[in-house]
């Protein structure tokens, strides 16, 4: 433990590995990201997409790790948050800056941000999963995740399950959605329908869970942004153990945004405050 | 024979240790004062006269004889003390230091609980000054200084570490008063606090000194259907200068019942003029509980640290932790030269570890650590090899 203090070029991950970053890390010019604040996967391509919210631009990286491109597309994105690829291979991104869903077809060479309504009420749109051609968003005026058709018209709306909570991420999986409350520490979990199927209390395990992520094998991974952590527990909610630690060294964590998997089942965490991608394997 | 002899002196050696045990008091009475050892309310080991389990009295490693740290010697016994159940109870802050002493005598008082202070309320005003001051009406139970009629003293479960909840403990006294107290209110008001100054105000009724302006106009306002709920685009309509902070990459847009604002605000009235629920270290508290539980009790805190806007644009930003600018610019701020003539930071100084410019928090945590100058680990080594791996 001690030994790991001083030479902190590993970090203790538990029965996870730390296996690369991904980075724009040059040695003249330093760490050309600046502020990554969203990840996509593409798990068809074995591409990954990282959202560089301080730079309005996005870079994509393989497999190994490599660069291979960054998008700066028209040069007029304004806070980019998150993003995710439809089947016709069309970008959409949420834009805070600009408050929509922008969608960007590369081919066409076409950038069009949507405002997005529920009813009357304007969205404010935050984290976003495209799921079997719905996208999910979370709307942060109002805590609560918003489906929206393809012709991006809300049809759901997923509320916390505590009346003074609020969701702070969500993940769709086999379908239901699962909700992070931050304020209230705990995972509500809902039918597409809206109809609440179960709630898990995490409290006891976390400070400040900020995202989360289910597991091929169902276990749930809550990421703790103030503690620099990952906690895990099983699909019935309990809990099975923790791993990482706040830091700067290589595999520690400062202030992180998003975890996800890849196609390899590789743990991919957005590490904003050391601007990069660090990525885990069992 | 053999059993009687076994009997006697086993009575012998009773008698002995009863003797002992029972002079304890006798024996230290007769070099110290007994008198402030027996005011009307008397620590129970000291009426027992068993002075032998706070003091050791031949020699010890702490002062006054003690025979360990105060505040393990008092939880020794007083086992519930500090313990919380959830990660948002809150502990008062003598308590979670050890410092008992604070606020009790540990021999005997002339007050309930054993308190050094005439009263309750002297107590708490050694260090909640702000609360000694007179008000033009004051609330029953604290001018009558009975400040545990709403709070407690070591730890709860619920902010401002009440007994109960705000509205539900109001109306453990006022029962059956609400609805006339507050006639032609189009709803049977709660949530007293944003309102109500518990302690006693300038205003009649308790109510707060600083009103929202269309709180002051009527409810309509604001509330455009009876006991219709307002949302976050009604208080955008008048403080539009808000609406670009909160499409900030991270921003404290985040209320379930539609009203972010509401989370720090108090849309009626307040004790100060930017309309805060109470004070913003408390308010801030409310969600970033474990944000002050990771530097309350550290041995370095930054001044004013409870100042939590001094550093953070509260209603959102684009920097990294809801700062106002990246890690040099906030800390520039107060500290103007320390970025010129100590170890490199800025533009062009790279941290080794991740690539990204060096400022104030590569090095620092800014809101408290247990090392000189906040810094995040032990800064004659530890830190320094972090990226200084070659010496």
């Amino acid at each position: 433990m001690a030994f790991c203090a001083i030479t902190p070029s590993f970090a203790e991950e538990g029965p996870w590995k730390w296996q690369l970053s991904l980075n724009l890390n040059t040695e003249k010019l330093g760490n050309q990201m600046l502020f990554p604040t969203g990840l996509y996967v593409d798990k068809e391509r074995g591409r990954y997409y990282v959202v560089d919210t301080g730079n309005n631009d996005i870079h994509s990286f393989d497999l190994q790790g490599n660069h291979l491109n960054t998008l700066k597309p028209g040069d007029q994105l304004k806070q980019p948050y998150g993003m995710v690829r439809d089947a016709q291979e069309v970008l959409w991104l949420v834009e805070k800056g600009r408050n929509s869903l922008t969608q960007i077809d590369l081919k066409e060479k076409k950038i069009v941000p949507h405002l997005l309504k529920s009813g009357e009420r304007e969205i404010f749109p935050d984290r976003l999963v495209l799921s079997e051609g719905n996208f999910f968003i979370l709307d942060k005026m109002t805590g609560r995740v918003v489906i929206f058709n393809k012709d991006l018209q809300a049809v759901q709306e997923i509320r916390c399950a505590d009346g003074n909570g609020s969701i702070f991420d969500f993940t769709v999986s086999k379908g239901d959605i699962w909700t992070l409350d931050v304020i209230g520490k705990n995972i509500s979990v809902f039918q597409p329908n809206g109809a609440l199927l179960k709630q898990i209390d995490i409290g006891a395990h976390v400070s400040f869970p900020y995202a989360l992520e289910i597991g091929t094998g169902g276990q749930i991974f809550v990421l703790d942004r103030h503690e620099g952590s990952v906690a895990v527990f099983d699909e019935n909610g309990e809990f099975k153990y923790k791993f990482l630690t706040k830091g700067q060294s290589r595999g520690r964590l400062y202030y992180p945004e998003d975890l996800q998997f890849d196609s390899l089942g590789r743990l991919c965490i957005v590490d904003s405050g050391n601007s990069r991608v660090e990525i885990f394997g069992r | 024979m053999k059993v009687k002899s076994f009997i006697v002196i086993s009575m012998v050696i009773h008698a002995s240790a009863t003797m002992v045990v029972g002079a304890q008091d006798k024996l230290c009475f007769g070099c110290h004062d007994q008198k402030p050892f027996t005011k009307n309310v008397v620590h129970q080991p000291v009426a027992k006269g068993d002075c032998a389990i706070c003091h050791n009295p031949h020699v010890a490693k702490y002062k006054g004889l003690m025979q360990q740290e105060v505040d393990k010697l008092c939880l020794s016994c007083h086992r519930t003390i500090g313990v919380v159940t959830k990660k948002t109870s809150q502990v008062h802050k003598p308590v979670l230091d050890g410092q008992c002493l604070e606020c009790h005598d540990p021999h005997s008082s002339a007050v309930r609980g054993l308190l050094k202070e005439k009263n309750q309320k002297a107590s708490c005003t050694k260090c909640h000054s702000e609360l000694s001051k007179e008000y033009v009406y004051n609330h029953t139970p604290f001018a009558n200084g009975e400040c545990s009629a709403c709070h407690q003293p070591h730890q709860s479960e619920r902010d401002y570490l009440l007994v109960a909840e705000p509205d539900a403990l109001c109306r453990k006294c006022h029962k059956g008063t609400l609805v006339e107290f507050h006639k032609n209110f189009p709803v049977v008001p709660g949530a007293c606090l944003t309102c109500h100054n518990p302690h006693g105000s300038s205003r009649k009724g308790l109510i707060k000194d600083f009103l929202h302006e269309p709180f002051k106009a009527g409810c309509d306002g604001c509330h455009t259907s009876l006991g219709g709920k307002v949302g976050t685009e009604k208080c955008l309509e008048c403080h539009g200068d808000i609406r670009e902070k909160a499409m900030a990459v991270h921003s404290h847009l985040n209320s379930n019942t539609g009203n972010s604002c509401i989370n720090c605000h108090s849309p009626h009235a307040s004790n100060g003029e930017k309309l805060f629920k109470t004070k913003l270290e408390q308010v801030c508290r409310g969600c970033h509980q474990d944000t002050f539980n990771n530097y309350v009790g550290k041995l370095h805190n930054h001044p004013g640290v409870g100042a939590c806007a001094s550093c953070h644009e509260v209603h959102g930003s684009n920097n990294l932790a809801m700062l106002k600018g990246d890690g040099n610019q906030v800390c520039n701020g107060c500290h103007k030269t320390q970025g010129q003539f100590t170890h490199p930071v800025g533009a062009g100084v790279f941290d080794p570890r991740t690539g990204v410019i060096m400022t104030c928090v590569s090095c620092h945590y800014p809101h408290g650590t247990d090392h000189p100058f906040n810094l995040k680990e032990e800064g004659s080594k530890d830190l320094c090899i972090q990226c200084h791996r070659g010496y």
